[in-house]
Formats: C-alpha cells, sequence, structure tokens
C-alpha cells in the first residue's frame, strides 16, 4: 500500500512538472495565410440576423455579410457614417427620412429597395418573430416605403438618436426571408463585401463576393473562418500554437503569453448600484462613505493593469454622449468614509453586496475588493457572488427591499449614447433603476426632454448634466472601464468599440 | 427474462417523466428567461410581449403538460440561445458526443482490462503496485487539470496536435479522447483487477491450474470470461455517465460541438427550452445504456451459471 502511494504522488508529479515546462517547441510555421482563421469566444446562433441578439452573430455577419441603413466608424472616436443609406434627416419631429443607395442587390439576387428595408425593419418589430432586436426599434410606430428608395420611419415621440439605433439592424432579403428564419439562415444573402461559403459545426467560413458594389482593396483577405472556443485557456492556446491568427476577447491573464495584442476602449463601465429608496444606503451619508471607501484607481490598477480605465466617476465612457468632462473620480478618503458612517449611525452594520460571476471582466474580484474595502472603514459585508440568471433576477426586480450593493455594468455599445445606460438605471421607470428621483427630479425631467430634443448641443448638455446628478446622488459609484482585447497572429485590423470588426480592414503582416 | 425487460421498459417512460417534471420545475424557479434573453434595457412591456409569444405566462401546469403534448409529436420549440429547432440541434449534437465517448470507452476496456490482468496475475509484487497505483492516480485526476496540461505539454510546446477542435483527424481526436479516457483506465483496471482476483479463488480456477493448465489459458478462458460481466457492466454504465456528465468538461474545453458543451451553454444563458430538450433525450439515451447493461449481465450470468 505504500509502494502504492509513493507512485501515485510521482505519477501525479511528474504529469504536473510536464504540464509546467517550457519545452522548446516542435515544428512552428506559423498559421497558413491561405485564409484568416478567428476565434470567438462563444458560439453564434442560427446565422439569421434579426431573432437572436448575440456577440458573436454580430461578430460574423455585420457588415461583412450583412449590412444596415447606418453603420459606425472604425477606432476610438467613432461616427455615424452610411452604409446602405446614403444620407438621413429628421424631416419632422417624429419622422426620419432615409435616402438608399441605389443599384443594390442582396447576393442572392433580390434588389436592395425601400421596400426591402420596410421589410426588415418590420420584421423585427413584429412581435410574433420573437425578435431579441426589438427593443432596439422600441420608438418606432410605422415604417414605409416612399419611392423606390427613399424610406420614411415614424416615431411615437421626436427620437433624436434613431439612426443609432438602427447600426445593428441588417437588411435581409424579403423573398428569401419570408420561407422562414431557417431558410435565412442556411443561406445568409446580405449586401456585404462577404459571402457565407460553409457552415457546420466547426464554425462559418466566409469569402469575398465577386459582385459586391464597393471597392475591395487588393490585399483585403478573401477566405475567412470562425471558430468558437468558449474556453479562455483554449482560445488563448490558438495563438500560442499557431492555429488562429485573431482572437476575440482575450482574457487578460493571457497578455503576457501572447505576443501580439491590439486593444480599444470598451463601452462598459462596472459599477455598483446603492439602493437609495430602503435600507441603510437610502442615507446619502451611507452612499458617499461607500464611494470615499473604495480606492478606485489602485483597484483598476491591481485588477486591470494597463488595460484599466477610469471612469471620471461615471457609468459611461469617453467618446459616449453625455460623458461629462467636467466630472471626477469619488475622492478615495477612509476617514471621511468612517466619518459619515458615525454620523449616519451605520458603524458595525451590516449591508449586502451582490456581485456576479463569468458576467463582466474581473467581476468577482471586485466584488471581493469592495467588500474588503467596506470593511475597513466600519461596515459588516454580507458578500454574495451568484450566478448571472439570479443576479437578473436581483437587478431587474429593483424595489426598496433590493440589497444594499448591486454590482453591475451599464453599457453603451448598442447606441453609444447616455441614455442607453439613463434609462436603465436613472429612469423612473427602468428596468434597473433605484435612482433617488425624488432627490433630484431635475434628472428625470433632463432624461424626458433629451429623449425629444433634436438639437444635439443641447441633448449633449443634457444628458452631461444627468451625469453631473447621478455622480452627486452617489446612487452609483463607478469603479473602471477596460479595455476590449483581441490576440493577433500576424494581422493588423481595424476594430470598432461594439467588439465588432470589419473584416475588409483586416491584413496578413506578411502577405 | 422478457417479463424483466419488459417491466424495465415501461419503467423507462416514468423515468423520463419524472426527470422533466423535476427540471421543469427547477427551471422555471429560477430567474425569467424573457430577461435573460431580452437586452438588458428591453422594457416590461417588451418582456410580457416575448414571455406572451413563448407562452411563458401561462400557469407552470398549463405549460409543462403543453410541453408534453408537443414533444410527443415531436416539437420542443426554438432555443433562446441559438434560434432553430431545439430537437434539431440536440439531435446534431449527439454523434460527436458519441464518436468521443465509444473511443474514450473502448481505449479504457482495451488498456483498462489489460492493465487489471497483468496486475491480477501478478498480484502482491511491484508490477501489481506500480498498476494499481498508476490506477488510482488516473482515477484521482480532474478533467479540466488534464486537459489543459494535455493541451500545454502536446500542442502549445510539442505541436504534435492542435489544441482544440473538432474533427476525425487524429490532430483534432487524440488528447479530447485521452482526456476523457483515462480515468475511465483507471477505473477499469481497478474493476478488472478485483473482478480478476475474485474469480482466480473459485474451485474451477483452482482446478484448471492444478490440471497444469498455461497461466495465460487460465486466464483468458476461465478468469477473464468470468470476470467479463462486472466489467463489461461497468464500461456501458460509464458510457452513460461519460454522456451524461464526464463529456461536458472535455467537449467545452476541446471545443467538440456535443450535447456536453451544449448543456452548458444552455444552462449558462438560461435557454429553457433547449435544457429540457437536453434532459428529455439524454435521459432516454442513459436509460437505454442503463437497461442495455443489466440485460448484457442477465445474460451473461446466465451463459456463465449454465456453463459453470
Amino acid at each position: 500500500m505504500r509502494t502504492r502511494t509513493i507512485l501515485t504522488v510521482l505519477t501525479s508529479l511528474s504529469i504536473a512538472v510536464a504540464g509546467c515546462s517550457s519545452v522548446g517547441s516542435g515544428a512552428n510555421t506559423g498559421p497558413s495565410t491561405d485564409k484568416l482563421i478567428v476565434a470567438l469566444g462563444a458560439e453564434a446562433p442560427a446565422l439569421d440576423p434579426h431573432i437572436i441578439d448575440a456577440a458573436p452573430l454580430r461578430q460574423i455577419l455585420n457588415d461583412n455579410v450583412f449590412e444596415g441603413l447606418v453603420k459606425w466608424s472604425t477606432g476610438e472616436d467613432p461616427e455615424l457614417i452610411p452604409a446602405l443609406a446614403t444620407e438621413w434627416t429628421q424631416t419632422t419631429p417624429t419622422t426620419w427620412t432615409f435616402t438608399l443607395e441605389e443599384g443594390v442587390e442582396f447576393q442572392n439576387g433580390e434588389p436592395f429597395d425601400a421596400e426591402a428595408a420596410a421589410y426588415s425593419l418590420n420584421r423585427v418589430r413584429d412581435p410574433a418573430n420573437n425578435s431579441q432586436l426589438a427593443t432596439y426599434l422600441g420608438t418606432v410606430t410605422n415604417v414605409t416605403a416612399d419611392g423606390e428608395y427613399d424610406l420614411v420611419i415614424e416615431t411615437d415621440g421626436p427620437d433624436p438618436i434613431l439612426p443609432r439605433r438602427l447600426t445593428w439592424i441588417m437588411m435581409v432579403p424579403p423573398e428569401l426571408t419570408k420561407t422562414g428564419s431557417e431558410a435565412l439562415a442556411e443561406n445568409p444573402a446580405g449586401t456585404g463585401p462577404y459571402q457565407v461559403s460553409k457552415q457546420d459545426s466547426v464554425g462559418v467560413e466566409l469569402s469575398t463576393w465577386p459582385d459586391y458594389r464597393g471597392d475591395v482593396p487588393a490585399d483585403a483577405i478573401e477566405n475567412i473562418q470562425f471558430i468558437t472556443r468558449e474556453d479562455d485557456a483554449a482560445r488563448t492556446a490558438l495563438l500560442r500554437a499557431n492555429e488562429a491568427h485573431l482572437v476575440f476577447n482575450l482574457p487578460l491573464e493571457a497578455d503576457d503569453s501572447v505576443s501580439e495584442v491590439t486593444t480599444i476602449p470598451g463601452l462598459e463601465v462596472s459599477a455598483l448600484r446603492l439602493n437609495t429608496l430602503g435600507k441603510l444606503t437610502q442615507d446619502i451619508r451611507v452612499r458617499e462613505a461607500i464611494a470615499k471607501a473604495i480606492n478606485v484607481a489602485d483597484l483598476r490598477e491591481g485588477l486591470l493593469g494597463e488595460f484599466g480605465r477610469g471612469t471620471n466617476g461615471q457609468i459611461m465612457v469617453e467618446g459616449v454622449d453625455g460623458f461629462n468632462p467636467d466630472l471626477e473620480d469619488y475622492e478615495f478618503d477612509p476617514e471621511g468614509a468612517r466619518d459619515l458612517i458615525e454620523q449616519a449611525g451605520a458603524s458595525g452594520k451590516t449591508i449586502k453586496l451582490i456581485g456576479v460571476a463569468g458576467r463582466y471582466v474581473k467581476g468577482k474580484e471586485a466584488a471581493e475588493a469592495v467588500a474588503g474595502a467596506l470593511e475597513e472603514v466600519g461596515f459588516t459585508v454580507d458578500l454574495d457572488v451568484v450566478d448571472f440568471q439570479t443576479w437578473i433576477d436581483i437587478v431587474l426586480n429593483p424595489s426598496p427591499d433590493s440589497p444594499e450593493i448591486v454590482y453591475a455594468g451599464p453599457g453603451s455599445d448598442a447606441y453609444l449614447d447616455g441614455s442607453q445606460c439613463f434609462d436603465v438605471f436613472v429612469a423612473k421607470e427602468g428596468s434597473a433603476s433605484l435612482f433617488p428621483g425624488a432627490e433630484f427630479p431635475d434628472a428625470q425631467a433632463k432624461l424626458t426632454a433629451a429623449a425629444k430634443e433634436t438639437d444635439p448641443a443641447t441633448r449633449t448638455q443634457y444628458l452631461e448634466d444627468i451625469s453631473e446628478q447621478v455622480h452627486e446622488s452617489y446612487a452609483m459609484v463607478p469603479l473602471f472601464s477596460f479595455d476590449l482585447l483581441w490576440g493577433t497572429n500576424g494581422v493588423t485590423f481595424e476594430p470598432r468599440r461594439d467588439n465588432t470588426i470589419p473584416m475588409l480592414t483586416v491584413r496578413f503582416k506578411n502577405g | 427474462m422478457a417479463k424483466y425487460v419488459l417491466a424495465r421498459v415501461s419503467f423507462f417512460g416514468m423515468v423520463i417523466l419524472g426527470a422533466t417534471f423535476v427540471v421543469f420545475l427547477v427551471l422555471h424557479g429560477l430567474a425569467d428567461p424573457a430577461r435573460i434573453a431580452l437586452p438588458i434595457g428591453s422594457t416590461d412591456e417588451e418582456v410580457d410581449t416575448f414571455r406572451d409569444e413563448m407562452g411563458l405566462n401561462d400557469p407552470f401546469l398549463v405549460q409543462y403538460l403543453r410541453f408534453i403534448a408537443n414533444a410527443l409529436q415531436g416539437d420542443f420549440n426554438n432555443s433562446l440561445w441559438l434560434g432553430g429547432s431545439n430537437i434539431d440541434i440536440v439531435l446534431d449534437r449527439i454523434p460527436v458526443t458519441l464518436v468521443l465517448a465509444l473511443v474514450a470507452i473502448g481505449i479504457a476496456g482495451l488498456v483498462g482490462v489489460f492493465l487489471g490482468m497483468l496486475a491480477a496475475l501478478r498480484a502482491g509484487t511491484w508490477v501489481d503496485d506500480v498498476i494499481s497505483g498508476i490506477g488510482y492516480a488516473l482515477t484521482s485526476i480532474s478533467d479540466v487539470w488534464l486537459s489543459l496540461v494535455l493541451i500545454l505539454v502536446f500542442a502549445v510546446n510539442l505541436h504534435w496536435f492542435a489544441t482544440s477542435g473538432f474533427g476525425l483527424d487524429p490532430r483534432l481526436v487524440v488528447l479530447p479522447v485521452l482526456a476523457l479516457a483515462l480515468r475511465p483506465v483507471g477505473q477499469v483496471t481497478q474493476v478488472t483487477r478485483a473482478a480478476m482476483l475474485g474469480v482466480s479463488k473459485q474451485e474451477y480456477a483452482i482446478l484448471a491450474r492444478a490440471k497444469g493448465m498455461p497461466r495465460l489459458r487460465v486466464a483468458f478462458v476461465h478468469l477473464l470470461k468470468n470476470a467479463a460481466p462486472p466489467i463489461l457492466t461497468f464500461l456501458v454504465y460509464e458510457m452513460g455517465r461519460l454522456f451524461a456528465g464526464t463529456a461536458v468538461v472535455v467537449e467545452s474545453i476541446f471545443a467538440w460541438p456535443g450535447v456536453g458543451s451544449l448543456a452548458v451553454g444552455a444552462l449558462e444563458r438560461g435557454d429553457i427550452f433547449l435544457i429540457q430538450t437536453l434532459v428529455v433525450v439524454v435521459a432516454v439515451i442513459v436509460a437505454t445504456l442503463n437497461l442495455f447493461a443489466d440485460v448484457l449481465h442477465m445474460i451473461l450470468d446466465r451463459r456463465i451459471v449454465r456453463q459453470g
């Protein structure tokens, strides 16, 4: 028996040593340039761009196979630029008119015109289709073709950011799509520069569409294969083993082991939502104490290193309409925090902190660090890190009985507009809102006004004022935002801040 | 035996119903699948409309009975995560898990039986100690850790195999099969060794050796044949376990699009329709395998009893 024990230990140790070894590599020829291999972090649903709202689907299809009316430009300061619409104007407070590009065809030969565009938008809006993208067209009441190339979209009130809401809505060929979602998914026919050449359990392959109306640079990559690796380590290993050229959602920990990393500032902020309507945190002194107890700079540096970014004390990032450049992070002042806690009579009292696992970058670690910081200043913290489904249930059922602190991730990736997170976390009817509207009536009034304001400068001022009031209320305590990371192996490309890449911008370095 | 099989088959249906009811109950106690599927900024009205269209606002029992009625007609609804018919998605994935599990069980059977026999024939010697030690080590290893170590050593460092990916190319098959097979190898080694030692004490075995029969012939003709029932039934049960559980980790890490990785994705995304479909299909498969194992055991035992 003793011999067996020794042998067991030795066997395990030898496997462990082999695993930790950095034996020199065998044949390392690098990935072939016959085909671009792209690894996604999650499996893509069926290739119908209208039904499921999923990042992998956007990463494969949007502006590659399918196109929308408008799109975001690449780079850190994105602008809304034409795609299938050449221009657009708000012809009345509740009407937008889009002029469409003429002479465009879908890859299956159907013509793209105003009727096709109206069909596409109405398909998403139709409740019978159960589209998960319908919410992006929530303000739209009617979509009609006015002539062959003019599309008219009516809204239920002035909607100054309607064009932004359309960036994720792709145009689909009506006749093919009317035969069913499966027909479209099996033969996705957009207007984009790439067509789907193969889809199976291994992944999705694209090849350039020879009849694309636009310019396809001579050095653009002709063949692309998207594969899925949900496991972070497996996805990173693809780069190290030269089995992929480009990897989405590179985990932060992989940075040191991967030679080429491309980043762009993300659009999500990790923050704490405080219960302003009930429990201990309804006292603004307690909320201010929580804000002052956390050293967000150290937290950001410790968890994210060079890929962390500050938030200037706001729930949206620079570049998003509504980001107020005059605001700064809350001051780290633990002594001040202790005084406030004493004044509020909250010393030693227990507060509940809900974290969520596997949803936000470093979310679990950040929640644990916050719990530690709050205990340092005199709170007793009951930390509960829950799964995503439980977290959704908690965060989207806000009430005076909600936990004092819930970890959240306000994002602006759909519209690059502050209203995306204000509508959720600040509006009176917001799905996750516990904003103290009664104490800050001006914020709600400005949110209502911004929704209808057609003058861009005035609207921006409204949103920045709301940011300031959210800041003063301590209803949300922003912690950090972070860069999006891609691992690369011999390619360059131009990313977008919504975590997509127009594949026409990708180039082999040695191609 | 016919009566026994008939009774087990009728029990089949109860097992499936029981499993689906429990899972249905649990899933509907979890968070709202509509909230998980829709963007966080969706209004209450939009969520409610979505729930209405999906039938999620109906009472629990109505939803369950509708699920059973539809399932009997082959309609398992569409996936909230992947789109498309749930039953088609699941059936597409079964062959992948089947290939992985069959090859892994095959290796486990061949290697495990060989090592177990060797250990039994050399019981008490250093050979037995080494083999048993390896067997214990293999049964203790974590699937996750083993998978990642295999990738690191043989794919990243040595470039002998691919890091991950699905296909019937040996570069893609060897590592996931090894990761799945090594623990059953350890278990089969132990089962075989114990079974062989057990039958080696039987009178017929002692008599055969006393008659001067060569040792290997005794081992194969008498010992292994009589030790076969527990080994074979263990292999079939293990096949069911691989299908319903162990394959999950390996499929996820090596990106094999089987039922295991599908289950992980469906659970993470709260796709209750897909989860329900998976439960039905996997329950049918596992119950079938268990039934097969029981019948196999009965057949083998009867033959041996008659010949004994």
